[in-house]
Formats: structure tokens, sequence, C-alpha cells
């Protein structure tokens, strides 16, 4: 079996390299069409992704990877796996959306979604530094015509 | 890159919509003035519907509309709640009714984001107003009056339409036309109806129930063969189906047919089965007994299941309306110590800050969708 393992090195933007289990690595759907179009040379570089973020990634594909772990014991990792700082939770957002892995893009989307509840426009905007863009008067408008969703 | 860096960062369109998708219709009216941006986003069609298929998959999104009216105000309200046996009864939240100033109101059935909704001045009205109403936006359309005037027995069914990407609303009447409403088409089309009719219902208007793009009700015939006047009866599962527009029948389970003493018998769809229940009355008890199938393979006789028996002295005219993901049966019922129709599950009442009076539920799921977007005439 392992001399048929065919292995993948991954340069991230911080110039760290990792190598990888080609099987693994295809999770990522990017990676995964550029070993199907033949494109993959020595190293694949990944410009937008840091070796922190990619640290994280590489532990969820190696554990949603490995035989006979029961559906428990994913959901636990996967509980803990988001319970990560905010901007570890935006960056790995990022990588996810780069690499085109639709499992851990959702996943992290939900959590941020679970952050979010309950918070007032002021905190949306605080917490994803969105400008204001809407003039006073817009903003009063646009109350106005949803009044009945800030009772 | 170090960490803090990250925190500025700004997702582009795809992620801020997948990230939205996931939040209530109540945050996303209070985030579009977040930013020019976001407004743009929440109120873009392809957002509503990315929305609603996310949100038809999560049971969170499942929201039932009560409509109560108490026995000494002569009008209806309507709440809000979460369809879970647990928070139902606490999550309550009264919303605002589209014509309000019409004291009688009744929440028909539902589909997808939309509840179909008769409206009237008087409580026995003959041509009420028919709305189509989605509770979440408090938005609200009037649809066309049908031809036919409320029967004794009127049954609605509504539901979609893939074959032609539209709502399809169904009306059968005891009395008077078989009629169906394309919204996108604007007005009532009489059809053909089925030599069983429609059965006995226990309220003068009720719901059909709609599955597999197929309305199902229970038709019946006075039985020829009978002896005694006013004749027992045949009894027979109805289905149209809401494309073709053609009538067909599905075989009853076996032991509601050898039943005697029918009071009632009921069709509706429950965890995405269809489920036929009958209502038997014992003279020498003094008791009704409800008994409950679902059938398992759709379409296949010999999976019809028996999954409840509900007999209970202090209530009658039990009506099945839902099943919790716990498992509970939650229906309505005629609680005769508070004489006054409550919402009970299988182990307890549920929604007790309803005083006693006339209620009904349906569900519908959480949505952004305008009815204005699904009728062509607005």
């Amino acid at each position: 079996m392992s001399s048929s393992t065919k292995f993948l090195t991954l340069k991230t933007c911080d110039d760290k390299k990792f190598v990888l289990d080609e099987a693994i690595a295809v999770r990522s759907q990017t990676i995964k069409n550029m070993v199907e179009d033949d494109c993959v040379s020595n190293v694949i570089p990944l410009p937008n992704v840091n070796s922190k973020t990619m640290t994280k990634v590489i532990e969820y594909w190696k554990k949603h990877s490995e035989e006979g772990v029961s559906k428990d014991v994913l959901m636990d990792f996967d509980k803990a796996f988001v319970k990560v700082h905010h901007s570890i939770l935006h960056a790995l957002i990022l990588a996810a959306n780069f690499l085109n892995d639709k499992e851990i893009l959702d996943m992290m989307c939900q959590e941020v979604a679970d952050r979010i509840k309950g918070k007032t426009p002021e905190e949306i905007r605080k917490e994803f530094d969105i400008k204001n863009d809407f003039t006073p008067e817009e903003e009063e408008e646009i109350r106005k015509e949803n009044a009945w969703a800030f009772e | 890159m170090d960490v803090d860096q990250a925190l500025t960062v700004h997702f582009e369109e795809g992620i801020i919509m997948n990230i939205l998708s996931r939040l209530s219709v109540r945050s996303l009216h209070q985030y579009k003035c977040v930013s020019k941006l976001w407004n743009i986003l929440i109120s873009d069609p392809y957002f509503k519907m990315k929305h609603f298929k996310r949100a038809n998959n999560d049971q969170n999104s499942q929201k039932s509309l009560i409509t109560h009216m108490c026995m000494n105000e002569n009008r209806f309200s309507s709440y809000c709640c979460p369809l879970s046996s647990v928070q139902m009864g606490e999550d309550a939240q009264k919303i605002d009714r589209p014509l309000s100033s019409k004291p009688f109101f009744r929440a028909l059935c539902g589909c997808d984001g939309f509840v179909l909704v008769l409206v009237s001045g008087i409580m026995v009205d003959k041509h009420p107003i028919h709305l189509l109403w989605n509770p979440s936006i408090r938005e609200s359309i009037v649809l066309p009056a049908p031809h036919s005037e409320i029967c004794d027995y009127t049954c609605y069914g509504f539901g979609y339409d893939s074959t032609s990407g539209d709502y399809k609303i169904l009306r059968i009447c005891d009395q008077g036309y078989n009629e169906i409403l394309a919204l996108k088409g604007g007005s009532w089309r009489k059809i053909d109806k089925h030599p069983r009719g429609v059965s006995n219902v226990v309220t003068r208007t009720s719901c059909l129930a709609f599955l597999h793009e197929t309305f199902h009700w229970i038709g019946s015939i006075i039985d020829p063969r009978s002896h005694w006047i006013g004749g027992s009866r045949i009894y027979s599962l109805v289905l149209f189906s809401i494309s073709k527009e053609v009538y067909g029948e599905i075989p009853l389970p076996e032991q509601i047919l050898s039943f005697v003493g029918i009071f009632y018998l009921g069709v509706l769809v429950l965890d995405g089965m269809l489920s036929v229940y009958s209502i038997t009355f014992s003279p020498d008890l003094n008791l009704e007994t409800l008994k409950l199938w679902v059938l398992k393979d759709y379409g296949v006789k010999e999976s019809w299941t028996a999954l409840f028996t509900i007999e209970d002295p202090s209530v009658y005219r039990v009506i099945p309306k839902y099943r919790f993901a716990d498992g509970e049966l939650l229906f309505s019922c005629f609680h005769i110590p508070s004489s006054g129709t409550q919402f009970r599950t299988s182990s307890r009442p549920l929604v007790s800050w309803l005083q006693p009076g006339i209620q009904d539920m349906v569900v519908f799921t959480e949505s952004l969708i305008s009815p204005k977007s699904v009728v062509s005439y607005v």
C-alpha cells in the first residue's frame, strides 16, 4: 500500500512546507483539480493561506480521513475544532474558501452565524470591520421599514 | 501574516451570503442597516432563495403559526412559536396579522414560507377574503375570490408544483365546484370532482395533506348495501396530483376499514410520511379513541404501520398536528375540564399561556420570500 502512496508538498504564504498524502490533500477541491489537470509540479503554492491556518486545516483533514472513527468522536472533534479565536475562525474561512473545502467552509460559517446571533447592527459592524456607508437619514428609513424586527 | 492582521479580513460576497443564510429572518431584517452591501445582499432574490433552501432543511427554521380566539373576545390573535416540544409554549411571540380590522381569521395551510389565510368580518362568512401571507416578514397579498362560496365542508390544499414552477391551491367542496388556483395564472379554474367527494370534516374548513406533489384527503360514499337510515359509509383515501391534475386512490389500512362507529377519518403528513387517523366513539365507555398509522413506503399498502393510540377521558376530538423531533405527537383537542381547545402531546398539555378558546395551528418555514414574488398579478 505504502509504495503506492503519493505525497504532495504544499507551501503556505509564509514559506512553510507541508508534505501530505495526496489522498488527504484532495479533500481540497482546488488541489484535486490541480492534480487531475496534471498541473502539479513539485510544490503546490498556497499564496492565500498561512502556516498556522494550514496546520489547523490539515489537523481536520487527517481526523476526518482516519478509518474507524465513530460519528460521536468526529462530532466532539468538530465541536472543539470550531472553538477558536475569531481571527483564526475568519482565517479558516478564507482558507477553506480558497482550498474549496465546502465541509470546513460550511462548518465555520455556521460557527460565525452562531456567534453573531442576537447582536445589534452596531456590534455586527464592529465584528466584521464594516463601515456604515448609510447617511443617518437612510439608516433611519431602513430601520423604520423593518421596525418589527427591532421590537 | 500574524494573527492580529487577520482581524481586518474582509469576506467576499459569497462568504457573507453563506454566513447570513444561516440567520433568522428577524436578524436579517435588522442587519439590512449594517451597510449598503448587506442591504443589497439580503434583499437579493438569489439570496432569499438560498436562505430558504437552507431553512427548509433546518429543524430550527420550522415554525408554527397559532391562531387563537378567546371565548369572550370575538377576535383572533396570531402567535409564532418554535416547533420543539420544550420551547413551544415558552418562546411564543404575538405577531400582527394582516387585515386586522376584520376580526375573524383562519390559517388554513402552510407551504414553504407561506400560509393560506381566510379573513372575514363575521364568524360564518360564505365569501371570506383569501390571503397569501408570509408571517416571517409580515407581508401578505389578497388572492382572487373562488367561484363558489364556502360550503358546509370546504377543504383547501396548498402546494408547490415543480413541473410548472408555480404554487397551486386546490379547493374542494361537498357542494359547489372543485377549483384550482395557480398563483401565476391569477384566477380560479373549475375542475371535475372525484366521485367519492369529500368526507365529513370536523370543522367547516380544513387542510388537505400535501406530499410528493400530491394532495390527499378522505372521500366517502354511503354504502348502498347499508340497511339503516343515513347509511354507513365506505371510505377511501383520495389523491390529486398537483401537476397532472388527475385523481387517484391509495388503499387505507385494512384495520380502519373493519372499524365500526367511525366518527371521523383524517389525513396529514407526519415526518414526511403520509398518515391517516381514525376517531371512533364507544358509547358504552363514553370514550373516544384515536388511532394513527403512517405509510412508511409511499404507495405501498403493506407498509401502513400503526404509530399512536390516544384514549383519554378528559379530551375529545383529537386532531393530530405535528410530530416533534423527539417523537412526541402534537395534537389539538377539546379539553373537557377547561371547556376549550388545547394543544397537547401524548405526555402533557402545551402552550398553556393561551386562554381556553378556539385555536388552530399551521406549520411553515421561516423565509424572506415575498408573496408578491410568487404571483403574476401584483
